[in-house]
């Protein structure tokens, strides 16, 4: 066929009356809603406060996981920084639930989370790469001196207590069973959220500026807005997620936010796969859970965790999503 | 009307690109050819506000504003890249997308609250960019991932995708490098078509037949000066390009 040949064109969706863009009919919310549902008979069955406390702290991550993938997923910024908005999250949850109550706190949470989020953003706005990691890094140093010594704001060295539970209509989640189910529906609305990023403009011109900056804003993308968008959303997700796990745990201190946990994110997002937001989900079950069932080896449970890291590492390039990927390289060499 | 008056670039104390001046009017395909390093990408860099350059371009008469790529795809400067630049894990269908110039609804209100209107404009969008790739030949590839392209095939998408953003002229660099000699006709036809739908483009490019057959004129540069310019008999012929090419001859 020569490359000048006009093809009449029109689109078959058009013609069949379902004009949705092909790129929006990705990421279906459909899955979501099962996937999470299938989730929710876990309890069911395994009910153990135990467990179900672990699970709720997998929940929480992977909340903040996904605001990860948003962050470093999708436009591909290199930030250390979301252990450091999990942590303001909490904080401002912890301060503002205290006098407000919980509902005004989670606000409060997410609303700071994102303004600090989008004035580090404004303020390094012509950092990159290595640059602006060590810059997301110091971010995440002064955060916890902040979480420490400001005192009026959190308490002394740090450590508050957070008697907040969710209440809906006088309904409490006072026990982890009750958590789990509110943690489920918080992790709903995230994925919802992101499924709707997913399903517009805001992806292709977010991937275009991680993949080529330069050509992205040759091509008229706002590369710099994209980034400050995605970035301040992400963390704010951070923030939200911070303030479900301040609410869940009951007591918070600076050393859940240190740099560990930024790092641990990382893992989450990379090992979970950079592809979609489920890695994210999957890579926070894997960081959580694994070092869990792994006590049994008392001493050794570090190694073996690192160990089995690496392995799934070597093993699965792509993450833990990318095994389909994996598995049809492997039967087609066979 | 591209106009381009004593332009420079300096990278450090070499002069890339020393008061290069040329136009390419409405319309029209301008060869631009020279030897390596002579700076034939650089002013296709300057053009698109990719390195700083010192000097005036005027795009229909509009000063240009020089070092950001913003202005240049504002006033209407597209191009394409030696090696493709496509963006590999999107469609073809959302390389072609990311030009368009209506971006109303592409933010977070049209992905979020704003959604009824943004997927309006996303099918009328969506449509224009499906003829865009019928245009180029690449209507049956529409869904597929870009980065799973032929090499060919990532040129013609990179085309297809400057033509999304409404050109008033498009600077192709060597267009042809790496390809067969049946994917160069099929281009070359393709270039020939744009044109004769009145896009105007500066072409750089080695194979000669390939620009003696799409351009009228040529512009010759050697060193980031401009050396000769006119059609390609009289090009060829000029005694400081056959030097530039083939060495000044040894007096014996």
């Amino acid at each position: 066929m020569p490359a000048t040949e006009i093809v009449p064109t029109t689109p078959e969706s058009a013609r069949s009356g379902s004009a949705v863009p092909p790129a929006h009919r990705r990421h279906q919310l459909r899955t979501v809603v099962l996937v999470v549902a299938a989730l929710g008979l876990i309890p069911l069955r395994y009910g153990g406060d135990y467990d179900l406390s672990i699970a709720n702290l997998t929940i929480s991550y992977a909340i903040a996981a996904i605001g990860f993938y948003l962050v470093f997923g999708l436009s591909g910024q290199f930030a250390f920084s979301h252990a450091a908005f999990f942590g303001i999250g909490a904080y401002t949850f912890a301060w503002a639930a205290h006098s407000r109550g919980f509902w005004i706190g989670l606000v409060a949470a997410v609303i700071a989370t994102a303004l600090v989020a989008l004035a580090f953003a404004w303020l390094v706005r012509r950092a990159s790469h290595f640059y602006f990691a060590i810059a997301t890094l110091g971010l995440s140093e002064i955060a916890l001196i902040i979480f420490r010594e400001w005192t009026s704001f959190t308490a002394i060295g740090g450590e508050v207590a957070v008697p907040n539970d969710p209440t809906v209509d006088g309904f409490r989640f006072d026990s982890e069973f009750r958590m789990f189910w509110f943690l489920l529906g918080a992790l709903v609305v995230t994925m919802v959220i992101v499924v709707l990023i997913e399903r517009s403009p805001l992806r292709r011109e977010s991937i275009a500026m991680r993949d080529h900056p330069e050509v992205a804003a040759s091509l008229g993308v706002p590369i710099q807005r994209v980034r400050f968008v995605m970035f301040t959303l992400g963390s704010a997700i951070a923030g939200f997620a911070g303030a479900l796990f301040a609410s869940d745990q009951g007591f918070i201190s600076p050393t859940s936010f240190g740099v560990g946990l930024g790092i641990n994110i990382f893992l989450m997002v990379i090992l979970g796969g950079l592809t979609n937001m489920w890695g994210a989900v999957i890579g926070a079950t894997f960081v959580v859970l694994l070092p869990e069932r792994l006590r049994s080896f008392a001493e050794y449970r570090e190694l073996i965790f690192a160990l089995l890291l690496v392995a799934t590492i070597l093993a699965l390039p792509e993450g833990i999503t990318g095994l389909r990927q994996a598995w049809r390289r492997i039967t087609r060499r066979a | 009307m591209l106009e381009i008056t004593d332009l420079s670039v300096s990278f450090g104390g070499v002069r890339a690109l020393d008061n290069v001046s040329l136009t390419v009017a409405d319309g029209q395909t301008v060869g631009l050819i020279g030897p390596n390093g002579s700076g034939k990408t650089t002013l296709v860099n300057a053009l698109t506000g990719m390195v700083a350059a010192n000097g005036s371009v005027r795009v229909d008469g509009v000063k240009l504003r020089l070092g950001a790529p913003g202005p240049s795809y504002q006033r209407g400067i597209l191009r394409t890249y030696q090696t493709p630049r496509i963006f590999a894990d999107l469609t073809c269908l959302e390389n072609v997308l990311l030009a368009m110039r209506d971006r109303r609804g592409n933010g977070l209100i049209g992905a979020t609250l704003g959604r009824r209107s943004m997927l309006r404009r996303e099918r009328s969008r969506w449509t224009r960019g499906t003829d865009l790739l019928a245009r180029v030949g690449l209507r049956e590839l529409a869904e597929k991932t870009a980065g799973d392209l032929a090499y060919g095939r990532q040129r013609v998408l990179e085309l297809g995708r400057a033509l999304a953003a409404e050109p008033s002229v498009i600077l192709l660099d060597e267009p042809a490098a790496g390809l067969n000699q049946a994917e160069t006709d099929e281009l070359a036809d393709l270039i020939a078509s744009i044109h004769d739908d009145g896009v105007s483009m500066l072409v750089i490019e080695h194979k000669i037949d390939f620009v003696t057959r799409l351009c009228p004129t040529m512009v010759v540069l050697e060193l980031g000066r401009k050396i000769a310019e006119g059609p390609p008999i009289d090009v060829f012929a000029d005694r400081r390009v056959m030097n530039a090419y083939l060495g000044t001859p040894s007096d014996a």
